[in-house]
């Protein structure tokens, strides 16, 4: 099944299947193909003022803090909007390490491309970046992500899905609970909205997912971007903390057993016993 | 080569949630979480699945919820076949054999339930619990967890209960999984739900079960006085009309007591 | 009016004729003994016409349920004006235990075809909100008690095939006319919402075990002796209970609208701010009416023309068809989908 280019001969150009037949194989073998753990999560954007409205416009960005591995909570308050820029940030869902790789990768793309331009990099730059990125790899590099900002052409909003299609729309959601969050914006969202009326639809819509959806939870991450201010509001509500056990579980000391006690000094102590005294009348002479 | 994807029927799913239940001297308990889900979605935040059976014997079950709450209905109307030809309530340890048997009559399209069974023995009034697999194999043990986590809660009930990993203090004697008050099991009932809701994304919303007294018990029972320092905080008790339990029988069990327990979990 | 014969697919119920008038709890349980135990061989059929997902909600005087007009053929909006409501059984309050023919006939016995434009009250309908009106609220009281202990009103909303559907409704008929037959005779109780969702889910778990479902999620409610109820039951023979219920898409996007709305309003009853802890119809309206216009916007196989059912005490209504207003300039300043600019 591979493909041969007729003018480099294969020569490393265009897509290279080569190894196609052999990962069929490995993985008949093996059982299927290994998986990569995905994370359940809910993750959204707004767009907020601007227009007639008076108010300043900017994006609302928010997310879940539950990472799962199967039906396992494996952290209950990680991050999910990564930093891309100080005036773009980036909300991620799917495999958590690609999440993390593309973005950090993008975000450093992005500082080498604003050193070299030496202007402020466009939220369009750092969204075509990741959409060609992730174009590249075919969905293979499992990353969800909703991209938001504030440049001087105005305020955006993306969402990129793995395969590298993008979508440009005034509130967006990713992730397992985006339905349970779209749903709230479809019946809420109100073009022009002051800044704490679009936290509080955020806010809304991730509780939506948080409580619905088993693969999101914990607490409610928030990040809202204006044209000159950029603040991420960690652990915006907490509304899942964790209760006090009703028991102590501390063990006896002496509580594990052994088979075997060996118990060796590690330390050495010498004594020094001088072979001959030296001769005062034969002090070196250091003057 | 794109053959017509042939679309075959499951009859199966699964519906999330645990259970528990531990059995001690002369009480057993048994609880489940109510919440049943299908993929990521909630279906219900208050479905049961602890369900008692007569008056001194109570079967949880967990798996397939259609399979389990078909299993139950079926095991209720051969315990009241079995009432009206003996004229007395079925002893737990024969419930466990008819449930036994009959899982293993659907041998080749099992009920995908785990089931729990928890009560009093006839015989002595010692706590009782067993617990089957989807085919009918089935031991008495002392507690058991089952459902989707029970590889969270089973090996903290191994330490807590069976005291494995456990060495006894000096010139003290071993430990007897046996001899567990019941304020410390239901500690432990409720300790092991809200740490299998914070780390297993199918379990929570509520947790819910019974108690079932022993003839005789008299210590730290669940009503009155006795309740305080045997019930955890949060905890709601209500004792149980033998007329309202959903039993079978006509006959009143030798003087078991049964408590609903409920509990609030987290809804995420 | 519709069907899938006519698209030479042949059903294997065609002969079981177990499934007739005669249908009970009895004959499910038998069919469940025999099921999948090696019985005759079945092919296992696939929807063809279906209907999406219905919603449910309990509210202050008991059950809402939506569902839309739509039957879909695949992705072929095939049929428009399909009534996915069922009213199956109205006990009526002026004379216990006998059905109310005004109510259950316009709903269970007419198969005129849905014409949502003048599915009006029915008469029993009429009556109760003209008595309601006329009365002094504080005889209200006093009718409601007598009302409550007499009357009971089951009402189905189903999702998935069409046909299979309307076999379920010859089926739940053939219980209905049984019952009905025999509470003209004597004092009979009237069937409760339970019963008839515990049958339901009877012959939908017997037919999941012999391989051969039928492709639906019901969604059933009902209300009794002032009780609500509210059950949802699926081709699997899966059953809950909730106060409120979706199935299929609208269990993604409808659920966490109808439970924030249940939850908020709960918990305005119990700060006090509100009397009661439920919605009032008014508010429960509201709220199925908004699901409906989600489900709209984001359901490639709805339909913005939909009908509510109401189950109280005083009957069944089944609203006429209604729809939504909709909203699609919201991104009338964007273009594209990436770099392009206005």
């Amino acid at each position: 099944m591979s493909v041969k280019d007729p003018i480099t001969g294969g020569s490393g150009i265009g897509f290279d299947f080569s190894n196609h037949a052999r990962n069929q194989h490995l993985g008949a073998r093996m059982g299927g193909l290994p998986k990569a753990t995905s994370t359940g999560t809910t993750i959204v954007g707004v767009k907020f003022g601007g227009g007639d409205s008076g108010v300043e416009e900017g994006v609302c960005l928010g997310a879940d803090t539950r990472a799962t591995g199967g039906p396992i909570v494996a952290d209950k308050n990680c991050e999910k909007i990564h930093y891309i820029a100080d005036h773009i940030r980036c909300c991620g869902a799917g495999t958590a390490a690609d999440t993390e790789f593309v973005t950090n990768l993008i975000s450093s793309n992005i500082e080498l491309h604003a050193l070299s331009t030496g202007r402020k990099p466009q939220v369009v730059t750092a969204m075509t970046m990741l959409k060609q990125y992730l174009f590249q790899y075919q969905g293979h590099v499992g990353a969800y992500l909703v991209i938001g900002g504030v440049d001087n052409t105005g305020s955006h909003l993306f969402t990129v899905a793995a395969h590298g299609s993008t979508d440009k729309l005034p509130y967006v959601t990713m992730g397992s609970g985006s339905m349970a969050a779209m749903a709230v914006f479809e019946s809420s969202f109100k073009e022009h909205m002051t800044r704490q009326e679009a936290i509080d639809l955020v806010a809304r819509a991730i509780r939506s997912g948080v409580f619905n959806d088993l693969g999101s939870g914990s607490n409610v991450d928030v990040c809202i971007i204006k044209k000159d201010k950029t603040e991420m509001l960690r652990n915006y509500e907490m509304p899942n903390e964790r209760g006090e056990k009703t028991r102590q579980y501390k063990f006896r000391r002496g509580t594990t057993a052994w088979t075997k006690e060996d118990v060796r000094s590690l330390v050495v102590s010498e004594t020094t016993t001088p072979v001959a005294a030296p001769l005062a009348a034969e002090a070196m002479d250091i003057s | 080569m794109p053959e017509a994807i042939q679309h075959r029927f499951d009859p199966y799913s699964s519906n999330g949630g645990s259970i528990l239940a531990i059995a001690g001297k002369d009480f057993a308990v048994v609880a489940g979480d109510t919440r049943q889900s299908e993929g990521y979605s909630i279906q219900s935040r208050y479905q049961k699945k602890v369900f008692p059976l007569t008056s001194k014997a109570i079967l949880a079950v967990n798996g397939f919820a259609a399979d389990g709450n078909n299993f139950v209905k079926r095991v209720k109307q051969r315990l009241e076949w079995y009432t009206h030809a003996h004229n007395k309530e079925m002893p737990i340890k024969s419930i466990a054999r008819l449930i036994q048997t009959m899982l293993y009559a659907r041998r080749m399209f099992p009920y995908y339930v785990y089931n729990v069974l928890a009560g009093i023995e006839e015989d002595d009034g010692t706590g009782a619990v067993y617990s089957f697999d989807p085919v009918g194999s089935y031991e008495r043990e002392t507690c058991r967890a089952a459902g989707a986590a029970q590889s969270l809660l089973q090996p903290f009930l191994d330490n807590q209960i069976y005291f494995r990993n456990h060495t006894p203090a000096p010139g003290q004697p071993p430990f007897d999984p046996s001899t567990h008050p019941l304020s410390t099991v239901l500690s432990i009932l409720v300790d092991s739900f809200s740490s299998a809701t914070e780390r297993h994304i199918e379990v929570g919303d509520f947790l819910e079960g019974y108690v079932i007294l022993s003839p005789g018990r008299t210590s730290d029972d669940l009503i009155g006085e006795g309740v305080k320092g045997v019930l955890p905080e949060g905890m709601t008790v209500e004792e149980q009309d033998p007329e309202d339990l959903d039993v079978q029988s006509a006959v009143a069990g030798k003087g078991c007591r049964v408590f609903l327990v409920r509990k609030e979990l987290k809804r995420d | 009016m519709y069907n899938s014969h006519g698209h030479g697919h042949f059903y294997s119920r065609s002969s079981s004729g177990e499934y007739g008038y005669g249908y009970d709890v009895g004959q499910a349980g038998r069919d469940f003994l025999n099921g999948g135990m090696g019985g005759e061989k079945q092919v296992t059929q696939q929807p063809l016409v279906t209907g999406t997902s219905v919603l449910g909600l309990k509210y202050a005087d008991g059950i809402m349920l939506a569902a839309d007009n739509l039957a879909s053929y695949g992705s072929l909006a095939r049929f428009k004006d399909i009534q996915r409501l069922y009213p199956l059984y109205s006990s009526s309050a002026a004379h216990p235990g006998q059905t109310s023919q005004s109510t259950a006939g316009a709903g269970v016995l007419s198969e005129s075809a849905p014409n949502p434009s003048n599915s009006a009250k029915t008469e029993s309908e009429v009556m109760a909100d003209k008595e309601s009106k006329e009365k002094d609220p504080k005889d209200e009281k006093k009718d409601e008690k007598k009302a409550q202990s007499r009357s009971s009103h089951t009402c189905l909303a189903v999702a998935g095939d069409m046909s299979d559907f309307q076999y379920l409704k010859k089926i739940l008929e053939g219980v209905v006319t049984k019952e009905r037959a025999q509470s003209t005779t004597d004092a009979h109780p009237a069937l409760a919402p339970e019963q008839i969702y515990e049958y339901l889910s009877n012959v939908m778990y017997a037919r999941r075990s012999k391989m051969n479902p039928l492709w639906n999620a019901i969604v059933l409610g009902g209300v009794k002796d002032g009780k609500s109820f509210l059950g949802y039951i699926d081709l699997l023979g899966t059953t809950y209970q909730a106060p409120t219920l979706a199935t299929g898409f609208a269990s993604h996007f409808a659920q966490p609208l109808l439970r924030e709305a249940y939850e908020e309003r709960e918990a305005a009853g119990k700060r006090g701010e509100k009397e009661g802890l439920l919605l009032s119809r008014e508010e429960a309206e509201a709220v199925l009416d908004n699901c409906m216009k989600v489900l709209f916007y984001r359901d490639a196989r709805s339909l913005n023309k939909y009908q509510i059912a109401t189950i109280t005490d005083a009957g069944i209504d089944i609203s006429a068809s209604r729809e939504n207003q909709t909203e699609w300039k919201f991104a009338e300043g964007l273009r594209g989908y990436g770099p392009q600019k206005q």
